[in-house]
């Protein structure tokens, strides 16, 4: 029998081999077959699965704003999802006194509320005006505190469609902020992009999937330029985000355009006459072979 | 047992998605997932289906694939070397080998086909290598893999064509898939169908697969450009029009939502 960590980490591997293009559906799947032996274990497995798995982000729409939102693990309550904008959950949760939707502290909710409009303009400068972005925030600590200075976490997300939905891209940072010291706190930020890509209409090419990378550094909250607190985390947390991004951009760029391309041509199926590089494969040999006196 | 049967399509439709390269880790995953009594039976049938759908490469050069499944027994048959062979998933090997004799004709360019075949494979595929020729009444089969297992490198993957020759028409399904893992999973599949006029001799035979699978190639090359150029790029820009990274805090509020800054291209 294996134990719950094996179980765990056999789902996990399993999902990072399948299609990634069919990792909602995989996932679903898993979790059907999981949940058949019906234990209170397999309820715990599924959780993780679901809260642990990145796939492509949903939509809501906030009514009270009328703005359109991302959907996640981290705004979820039941089939619910919290808007960034209004604070509300769509569709609505019944308030119960023994078991309330989790909202972030009122001074957590303020932070939330400048990220996302920092975001916000984030989204227009490097998506190009178009895409939805998301932020929220949860306290880490247990009594809910009312300062930042105990530390938080959050998930930043973007989503973006081409024009032509030939290009799909997610963006998903989770984060968590440490208190280190009175004046720096330790980010650690785990980014992950899920892209999609294939024009049906010129090839039946398709690349597909997602790569994750993680950062984690030791950040000043020098308050010395008549800075708040509250300023500093959003300075801090925009530059390591946009950094993390940036550099996933280009891992993408790398691994779906260069490895994936040489992949094809120089281990499976080269191009052009493979005779010249055999050629010049055995004159090495031949010279390594002299060269050690055989 | 309305809910086993849901349970057999459900580990059927996970193993469809499988890299064709990595299934022994499949395997491994799913029988430490699911409960022992029930998972070997159905992991072993999704298996088989896989294997008969998509081809294997076993022993290193013994091809499965349902068109080449003994109608007479649970082996696979192998025209070239007139042998027919069971399937050890777990090793990749072809077992319990024995001759037999084929009822089918074979067509008089055969031998010559299959010697062609193997300087083609060594010429373009760098390699694994693996490939047969299949007889039936109806037509002839030819499949050819050019496979990559480099998992130290964290990826697979696999060049697959099927052909059917039948009255002076080649007939194939070209089919690539490739498999990288390194911290995530990324995912590449393409496939073709195409067909072309060919007169029955081997030489012939020969120069339009070749013609065929390089055509291929260069216009995937070019897939790759147009999805780099018009889809990726246009997702997100490496930096903003601006050329600088943002500054964030309060000069966040410099920028205004859909300026004309951020409009202009």
């Amino acid at each position: 029998m294996s134990s719950y960590e094996d179980k765990l980490e056999s789902c996990l591997d399993l999902l990072r081999r399948l299609d990634p293009q069919k990792i909602t559906d995989n996932l679903n799947d898993l979790c059907t077959v999981i949940q058949n032996e019906g234990s209170q274990e397999s309820e715990e497995l599924t959780g993780d699965l679901l809260s642990t798995v990145d796939t492509p982000l949903q939509i809501s729409k906030c009514s009270d704003s009328g703005k359109e939102y991302l959907c996640c693990d981290y705004n979820r309550d039941g089939d619910s999802y919290r808007s960034p904008w209004s604070n509300k959950y769509f569709p609505p949760v019944l308030d119960s006194e023994d078991a309330p939707p989790p909202y972030p502290s009122a001074v957590l909710r303020e932070l939330e509320v400048k990220a996302n409009e920092s975001f916000e303009i984030y989204r227009d400068l490097y998506y190009e005006g178009a895409g939805i972005s998301s932020v929220y925030l949860w306290d880490t600590e247990e009594d809910e505190s009312t300062s930042l200075e105990n530390g938080f976490a959050g998930v930043v997300l973007l989503k973006k469609e081409t024009e032509d939905r030939t290009g799909k891209w997610d963006s998903i940072h989770v984060f968590e902020v440490i208190p280190e010291s009175s004046s720096t706190a330790i980010y650690k930020i785990t980014s992950s992009v899920i892209l999609d890509l294939s024009n049906s209409k010129v090839s039946s090419l398709s690349l597909s999937g997602n790569l994750t990378r993680q950062i984690e550094s030791s950040q000043s909250l020098n308050l010395d330029n008549a800075l708040n607190l509250e300023t500093a985390h959003l300075i801090n947390l925009g530059t390591i985000v946009e950094k993390s991004e940036y550099n996933l951009r280009n891992v993408l760029q790398e691994v779906y355009f260069d490895k994936l391309k040489d992949i094809m041509i120089k281990d499976l199926r080269s191009v052009g006459d493979l005779s010249a590089k055999t050629i010049e494969n055995q004159r090495q040999s031949e010279l390594v072979k002299g060269l050690q006196g055989n | 047992m309305a809910q086993s049967v849901s349970l057999d399509s459900i580990i059927q439709s996970l193993v469809e998605s499988s890299p064709p390269g990595e299934l022994s880790e499949i395997v491994e995953d799913l029988s430490s997932v699911l409960p022992e009594e029930t998972s070997s039976s159905i992991i072993t049938q999704a298996l088989e289906n896989y294997i008969d759908k998509n081809c294997g490469i076993f022993s290193s050069s013994y091809i499965a694939s349902e068109y080449n499944k003994s109608p007479h027994s649970t082996k696979y048959a192998d025209f070239i070397g007139k042998k027919l062979f069971n399937i050890d998933l777990q090793r990749q090997a072809a077992i319990d080998l024995e001759e037999f004799t084929p009822d089918v004709d074979y067509p008089e360019y055969y031998h010559e086909l299959v010697s062609k075949l193997k300087e083609y494979g060594d010429k373009q595929y760098p390699s694994k290598f693996a490939f047969t020729v299949i007889p039936s009444p109806d037509d002839v089969k030819i499949i050819v893999i050019g496979q990559r297992l480099n998992k130290e490198n964290f990826y697979t993957g696999q060049w697959k064509s099927v052909y059917s020759l039948k009255e002076k028409v080649l007939e194939g399904t070209i089919k690539i898939d490739i498999h990288y893992f390194e911290e995530g999973n990324v995912r590449l599949t393409y496939e073709d169908k195409v067909t072309n006029d060919v007169t029955m001799d081997a030489r012939s035979i020969i120069n339009t697969i070749n013609t065929t699978e390089n055509n291929i190639a260069v216009k995937i090359v070019e897939n790759f450009n147009d999805l780099n150029q018009r889809s990726f790029k246009n997702l997100r820009r490496l930096l903003p029009v601006t050329r600088s990274k943002i500054n964030w805090g309060k000069a966040i509020g410099n920028y205004k939502l859909g300026s004309d800054v951020v409009n202009k291209k």
